[in-house]
């Protein structure tokens, strides 16, 4: 009984929420088309969108700093319970609390060595190991295409194949593959173009379906396990 | 004694080397590594979002001279949203709460997401997809046929997952096919495009470790 | 990429066999629905690239076992998943055994190629970067569009990339920002990464630094100045409805930087910005800015990417944005373009600043900040204008210098003038500033028919309005008085209350009173003085009904709290907001005027105090009688805690790559660099052309080879 009471305030919150603040992002983009329809109610449908998408922005904000309190803590449990990888949490816990420790240290001005500690550990240990992760995904893309027909030769593979091999090779400024260069331009010009905007087409079209489901009250995450 | 610019050099290095020994196989160096990054990742983020806004937000409504009642609820909104959603991983008992919470993130989101999908991407995109017809040549011709391919395509995807395999009728069958192929040859493009980033963050990272091997390791000297 | 990696099977395994994966990725007490929440809203690199590399490793794995569910379901029609049979052990550990071998042969091959050009082997691979872009392509139009940007036009950037695309995004941000530094125009970063923010800040505080080749060509001798320059705002978040809160509440967001500190932007909406350029680490965010920024803003938006965002970027092209750049190559001719111009703009300056107004009798005294940008010439005067409401034209009036104050005199009292203000230079005169609107004011005349009554140790004064309130409603009136030449003492009253009793008076003694009226102007002048001598046991009634109506006495003397006279022939009478003559004008007092002071500096020469009007500020010590007080018993200012300025971030780091350890801003390595060149460009240029023709060889191959493979087991067959 409760539970379903709690589902259909937080539907009719949704809902509420999510016309206001869409009113409210109509009229910021054709103020005069709508302003007609809204006219008595425009100044507060602009205020209340705006204050709920400050209200939404700071809540992330909020999330975001108790998720990251979160997985301190299960890491500082876990390091205490010596299982397997506890090492690894204690090294987890352990950077995270030397950034945060040198930074008050240094807003307090109680480091001595002169130093810009923070700015050190950012560009010497974030960027790096961040930078080289993703250079690592060089590896694995090119063994991926090297064993893509590894399977199945088909024709697909192989136009698969065929367009990677293109766009590499009028990447490469050699002379010799000079003419693969009008080709890629075509390529990426006229398929290439369709594809991304049938990719960017389905992706709002999917969009304006899960706004539906939770416009009408049907959307899954807003129902406890015991409603479905 | 090193200087702390030095052990931050080393330090680079050396994490460096560890991420690339995943190239022999996961192992613990590289594990290490990964940790030692989450850890500061979490560390900087935390420090930017509690000093950029947090705090002047807290110090705007709730700690705000002569602050008004709307002013205080407005600060504290935020704060119980962010618990709220806390709330539902302690407690069942909370689930209701947090649902509530939940909701207020996921109306606003489904509003924003919605009218950028159709105001910023379906409409732009379905009129110049359309205007590109009557410029008249091959390539204004063939694009809103790719596009229509895809689409074609997707649909005929989305039908299969639940009822399986279905019949199609021949012309959309085909129309499914060419989109099909535009797909695979956008996927190749992006793919390929992929490998072109991955090269040129790859050799930025060796042209680095040369140059930190340069400045670190010792150069032999003739007659040493 | 997530589209094509995405396909695979849901279980997602760290190695097929191997281990576990790591606990921040898959460990169920962290997975909380709030994690999981926020894993939906903040796409976090870490985890995006850590989940890549296994599904890569598990993809090829899964691949050589010949296992049909890992082939992405695109090659495959949906009928031709058919089941295959379990290999046999001995088999799998054969292949998995060629499987890591092929891999460590590919990548040792790949890094042994790319390493070449680095380590001072001539190995020139293919051409160079072309030194300019091609006529009409969207590299050129970028270009074009922040080449003709003026002095002090605002740019709105997003810096949305994080750590991960630093080594390809760096280089291109490097140039960009470079550029609309160049120009003289103002960049004010956004960004969703939070880390960027930082690194950003790093990089302009790099750039801007005296001596770098930008300051040089900008013939700049100090650092750029970071919320004046160039403003690094404070972290974006909400992502996708964070975006769309910018546009919104753009005013809010802009005001902080990064760290808290108000910028002084006050920027109302996107149009205001002459350019919004976004660099995009992910089509996905570039995206976000084409659906929730572009049709906002005033202007075509610009976007640098990746390579990798490419394919997913141009559908863009036309439809929200009017320019790009992606990656290296294109940073590269980007590069020598910027090179090749070596006339930086010079122009008008742009607007004065914080224009602000006093109003005085018959005048109006004017405040303002210089402009952010002297055009590259500096700056030879200013002019105001300013317009009333009867007269239909605006009356201008020339200054020359660089004084950022002046009093407009000969106005009417309680005439409500428009005013504004602009700079100009060698080149011309820039736009004209924010209009402000104010009305001068006099002071009143005096108070009139001061009359006495005088009690027992009181006397009882009453006085009328003065015929003239200056243009202001009256604010209350001041009364003092003393015996002989003592101090005066002074009390103050509202200014409908026009009686006051003076109290411990010495009976006997000849009491001098005077008053004067408050308006908003100040403090008209005093009333000619009466005379009352209070006596003991004098009339008590009159004294009754005096206390009934007293007003509250302000200014009396009490112990620990320090009373001053602005002096008669004081100079300095503006009351400041920091102890020192640059210091913002708050307001202005009137000689004889009482004060209250509060602080002294550590010099004593500035003093702080309040006036009866409630304005506080800092007036010279010089200008403040004391009496006799020792201006030392005042207490002193406690020594300001040093705050930290984002210029302040600045730290020595090596000499190194564009991104990475040194975040080396590009092309600007310090004054022994070779001005405004990409660090170590050719050797990366030769190691990426070599990685791509390692890379074209082998992909080829293993296609053949496969080919090859799969005809000779159709022919097996046969």
């Amino acid at each position: 009984m409760m539970r379903s009471f709690f589902t259909m305030l937080a539907v009719l919150l949704a809902l509420t929420t999510a016309l206001v603040t869409l009113a409210g992002l109509l009229l910021e983009r054709q103020p005069v088309l709508l302003a007609g329809v809204l006219a008595t109610w425009e100044p507060a449908i602009r205020e209340w969108s705006a204050t709920l998408l400050q209200v939404f922005s700071i809540s992330v904000a909020v999330s975001i700093i108790i998720g990251i309190m979160n997985l301190l803590l299960v890491h500082l449990r876990r390091s205490g319970r010596r299982d397997t990888g506890c090492g690894y949490s204690l090294v987890l816990f352990l950077s995270a609390a030397i950034v945060i420790g040198l930074t008050y240290l240094e807003r307090e001005n109680l480091l001595t060595t002169g130093a810009e500690w923070r700015v050190l550990l950012l560009e010497q240990v974030q960027v790096t190991v961040e930078s080289s992760l993703a250079g690592l995904l060089l590896f694995g893309l090119v063994y991926g295409a090297w064993r893509v027909m590894a399977l199945r030769v088909n024709g697909w593979g192989s136009l698969f194949v065929l367009t990677v091999l293109l766009v590499l090779g009028a990447a490469l400024p050699l002379p010799e593959l000079a003419p693969l260069v009008p080709l890629r331009d075509w390529l990426l010009a006229v398929p290439v173009n369709a594809g991304a905007r049938g990719i960017l087409l389905g992706i709002a079209l999917a969009t304006i379906v899960v706004g539906a489901r939770v416009l009408i009250g049907q959307d899954r995450s807003l129902r406890s396990g015991r409603d479905e | 004694m090193a200087s702390v610019e030095q052990i931050g050099l080393w330090a680079s290095f050396l994490l460096t080397l560890m991420i690339f020994s995943y190239l022999l196989g996961d192992n613990f160096l590289y594990r290490l590594a990964v940790f030692i990054f989450a850890g500061v990742a979490a560390g900087y983020s935390a420090i930017v979002i509690w000093d950029g806004i947090l705090i002047p937000w807290i110090h705007d409504t709730l700690l705000a001279p002569n602050a008004t009642p709307e002013q205080l609820t407005l600060g504290a909104a935020p704060l119980l949203v962010g618990l709220l959603l806390l709330v539902r991983s302690w407690s069942a008992r909370g689930d209701g709460l947090s649902r509530l919470a939940l909701a207020l993130l996921i109306g606003v989101g489904t509003a924003v997401a919605l009218d950028g999908a159709i105001n910023g991407t379906l409409i732009p995109l379905l009129f110049d997809t359309g205007e590109g017809v009557v410029a008249g040549n091959l390539d204004s011709i063939l694009l809103p046929a790719g596009v229509i391919c895809t689409l074609v395509y997707f649909q005929y995807q989305a039908r299969r997952a639940p009822q399986g395999p279905g019949r199609r009728r021949r012309h959309i069958q085909l129309l499914a096919v060419l989109g099909q192929g535009v797909i695979v040859v956008t996927l190749g493009a992006i793919y390929g495009a992929a490998i072109l980033t991955s090269l040129t963050i790859f050799s930025e990272r060796l042209g680095f470790l040369v140059q930190q091997a340069q400045v670190l390791l010792p150069t032999p000297t003739p007659g040493a | 990429m997530s589209e094509y990696y995405g396909q695979g099977s849901g279980d997602d395994p760290w190695l097929p066999g191997g281990d576990p994966p790591p606990a921040w990725a898959g460990d169920p007490s962290s997975s909380s629905p709030l994690l999981s929440l926020l894993e939906q809203l903040r796409d976090r690199p870490l985890n995006r690239l850590s989940r890549r590399l296994r599904r890569l490793r598990a993809r090829s794995d899964q691949l050589a076992r010949r296992d049909p569910s890992a082939v992405p379901n695109v090659f495959v029609p949906a009928s031709g998943a058919a089941a295959s049979s379990a290999p046999r052990r001995r088999r799998r550990r054969r292949r998995r055994l060629r499987v890591g071998g092929e891999r460590f042969f590919l990548s040792l091959l790949l890094v042994t190629g790319m390493l070449l050009p680095f380590t001072g082997v001539q190995t020139r691979f293919g051409e160079s970067a072309p030194t300019t872009f091609v006529a009409g392509s969207p590299q050129e139009t970028l270009y074009e569009s922040l080449d003709v940007l003026t002095p002090g036009d605002l740019v709105l950037v997003g810096m949305e990339y994080g750590p991960t695309a630093a080594g390809e995004l760096d280089t291109v941000a490097g140039v960009l920002l470079r550029h609309i530094l160049l120009r003289r125009a103002v960049p004010i970063v956004v960004s969703r990464y939070p880390v960027t923010l930082l690194r950003t800040e790093q990089m302009l505080t790099q750039l801007g630094q005296a001596g770098s080749s930008l300051a040089t060509r900008l013939q700049r001798d100090v650092d750029l100045v970071p919320n004046a320059d160039w403003f690094v705002t404070r972290f974006l978040a909400g992502d996708l409805a964070g975006l769309r809160a910018l546009s919104m509440n753009l005013r809010e967001q802009l005001a902080m930087d990064l760290r808290g500190s108000a910028t002084g932007l006050d920027i109302r909406q996107l149009g205001d910005f002459a350019r919004v350029l976004v660099i995009a680490e992910r089509p996905e965010d570039l995206r976000q800015w084409a659906e929730q920024i572009a049709p906002l803003a005033g202007s075509d938006m610009l976007a640098a990417t990746g390579q990798a965002a490419v394919p997913l970027a141009r559908p863009w092209l036309r439809v929200a944005l009017s320019g790009t750049i992606s990656g290296f190559h294109d940073a590269l001719t980007y590069d020598s373009m910027l090179l090749q111009q070596l006339e930086v703009s010079v122009g008008p300056p742009s607007a004065p600043r914080n224009l602000r107004a006093l109003s005085l009798d018959e005048s109006i005294e004017l405040e303002w900040d210089r402009p952010l940008s002297n055009g590259g010439s500096p700056i030879t005067g200013y002019t105001i204008r300013h317009l009333s409401t009867p007269y239909l034209t605006w009356v201008e009036v020339p200054l020359t210098g660089s004084d950022t104050t002046h009093t407009l005199t000969g106005l009417d009292n309680g005439t409500a003038y428009d005013i504004q203000v602009r700079a100009s230079n060698a080149e011309g005169d820039g736009p004209w500033s924010r209009q402000i609107t104010d009305v001068p004011r006099s002071v009143p005349s005096q108070a009139q028919s001061l009359t006495l009554t005088a009690g027992d140790a009181s006397v009882e004064a009453s006085w009328s309005a003065p015929a003239d309130d200056g243009g202001s409603a009256l604010t209350g009136y001041r009364l003092r008085w003393r015996t002989g030449t003592e101090e005066w003492r002074s009390a103050d009253t509202a200014a409908d209350v026009t009686t006051y009793t003076a109290t411990g008076l010495t009976n006997g003694d000849a009491w001098e009173f005077q008053v004067r009226a408050v308006n908003q102007a100040g403090a008209g002048d005093w009333s000619a003085a009466e005379t009352a001598t209070p006596l003991a046991g004098a009339q008590a009634l009159a004294n009754a009904a005096a206390d009934s109506q007293q007003a509250p006495a302000v200014a009396t003397a009490t112990p620990g709290i320090f009373l001053g006279t602005v002096r008669a022939g004081a100079s300095e009478l503006s009351l400041r907001d920091s102890a020192d003559a640059a210091g913002a004008l708050l307001g202005i007092v009137n000689p004889g005027e009482n004060v209250q002071v509060l602080l002294r500096n550590a010099a004593a020469s500035w003093l702080f105090l309040q006036t009866n009007d409630g304005l506080r500020g800092w007036l010279p010590a010089a200008s403040l009688d004391l009496g006799p007080v020792d201006i030392r018993d005042v207490p002193a200012q406690a020594a300001p805690q040093p705050t930290a300025t984002p210029g302040a971030t600045a730290t020595t780091l090596p000499a190194g790559s564009l991104s990475g350890t040194a975040a080396q801003a590009p092309g600007d390595a310090g004054p022994a660099d070779r001005p405004g060149t990409i660090l170590q460009a050719a050797e990366r240029e030769s190691s990426i052309h070599i990685g791509l023709a390692l890379s074209i060889v082998m992909i080829a191959l293993g296609a053949l080879g496969n080919m090859g493979s799969a005809a000779l087991r159709r022919g097996r067959r046969g």
